[in-house]
């Protein structure tokens, strides 16, 4: 997933961070701070509260950070916390919310895109940015993490075994199970637009 | 390869995560089943879009707002105090969580006492009364009572003996009053 070339790797600057290095933490924060919005906002369909998420996981960086250990890649580390923590949100929604979505149902649910003047524009030539949202958001919680990591984080499976802490083989069930799911869902979204 | 192995393996295919072997028969059972080779076109589309979602980028004060977060969260008190008073968990219970268990422990005590006899020195001393032997032997009183005769007054004696043992022995429990009824089975006999 790092295509990026820098001159420190993710492990040097957190090891630098726990020795007291505040400017490594602020590179780690520059680093992160795009890919884990992308990851909770496709996680949860809303860009208000994934920027707290985001938020509150790079505060976790800073407060934990004798946490980490470096038998472990750092990227794997961030990513468990920001997912624990969308999950935590999601239960937090769904205690909060369950008489109200009960009352609008499954269709009606709106998703807060934050690139709303896109998400008219054909994706791959098929599909809207807010249809693939929405399909995304019916995926059931493990196989909506798993694509996610995947498809949009570009992780590789042995990581998404790691943030996930399940083995590789259900990793890669669940990513087949879901895509197979995406594609059924929109191929029926794509029968009505016509 | 049969078409649930070859859906089991479209997103290994696309992820190159197969052997040769197992590329040659998806290859050869794609060309020959529409119906995978229609979810396979599928999945490929769908993997596609998702790479070509656009990437969204968090707002300008997003570290501003960060550096906020962690200065209120530097101003805090010690860890261990904060951890007990300023969370959102008290000593593992949500504090809403907490009040209602402690509640219900009191009342589950409180509950327990209430229930339970008040037991007065007296009981454990005091014989339990027994009128069978007056009712006997005072004949002018009980009218509707045959007299007792001596082979039983012995009976009594002795059973009255033995219940002030047992009641000595066991104070609180009452012996159900059948006297009478052992009595009648006895002299039936």
């Amino acid at each position: 997933m790092a295509n990026e070339q820098f001159t420190y790797t993710d492990e040097e600057l957190i090891r630098r961070f726990q020795e007291g290095d505040e400017q490594a933490y602020t590179e780690l924060v520059n680093r992160y701070r795009n890919k884990l919005i992308n990851f909770v906002v496709r996680f949860l369909g809303d860009i208000n509260d994934a920027e707290d998420i985001v938020q509150d996981t790079l505060l976790k960086l800073y407060t934990h950070k004798h946490f980490y250990r470096s038998i472990a890649k750092f990227s794997t580390w961030i990513y468990t916390i920001a997912s624990n923590m969308a999950k935590t949100e999601l239960r937090k929604r769904k205690r909060h919310k369950v008489s109200f979505l009960s009352q609008i149902g499954r269709e009606e649910k709106d998703y807060d895109i934050p690139t709303e003047d896109k998400s008219g524009a054909l994706i791959e030539g098929q599909y809207t940015e807010l249809e693939i949202q929405r399909a995304i958001q019916n995926l059931p919680l493990h196989f909506r993490t798993a694509v996610i990591l995947r498809d949009i984080q570009e992780l590789s499976y042995e990581e998404i075994s790691k943030i996930l802490d399940v083995p590789l083989g259900t990793v890669k069930s669940r990513i087949n199970r879901a895509r197979i799911q995406l594609q059924q869902e929109l191929k029926d979204v794509r029968k009505n637009r016509r | 390869m049969n078409c649930y192995e070859c859906q089991d393996k479209i997103s290994a295919y696309i992820d190159k995560q197969l052997s040769l072997t197992q590329i040659k028969e998806f290859d050869e059972h794609i060309s020959n089943c529409s119906q995978c080779s229609e979810m396979y076109e599928g999945v490929l589309t769908i993997v596609g879009a998702l790479n070509k979602l656009p990437k969204l980028t968090v707002s300008e004060n997003f570290n501003g707002n960060l550096k906020r977060k962690i200065e209120t969260v530097s101003s805090r008190p010690t860890r261990r105090f904060s951890k007990v008073f300023y969370g959102r968990h008290l000593w593992g219970f949500e504090p809403k969580y907490a009040f209602a268990f402690v509640t219900a422990v009191v009342a589950i005590v409180v509950l327990a006492v209430s229930l339970i006899p008040e037991k007065s020195p007296q009981t454990f001393t005091q014989p339990i009364p027994n009128p069978t032997i007056n009712q006997f032997s005072d004949p002018v009183k009980n009218k509707n009572i045959r007299p007792v005769t001596t082979g039983e007054k012995e009976m009594l004696v002795s059973e009255q003996e033995e219940d002030s043992i047992l009641t000595r022995e066991k104070p609180i429990r009452q012996k159900p009053d059948l006297k009478g009824k052992i009595r009648l089975v006895k002299d039936k006999k």
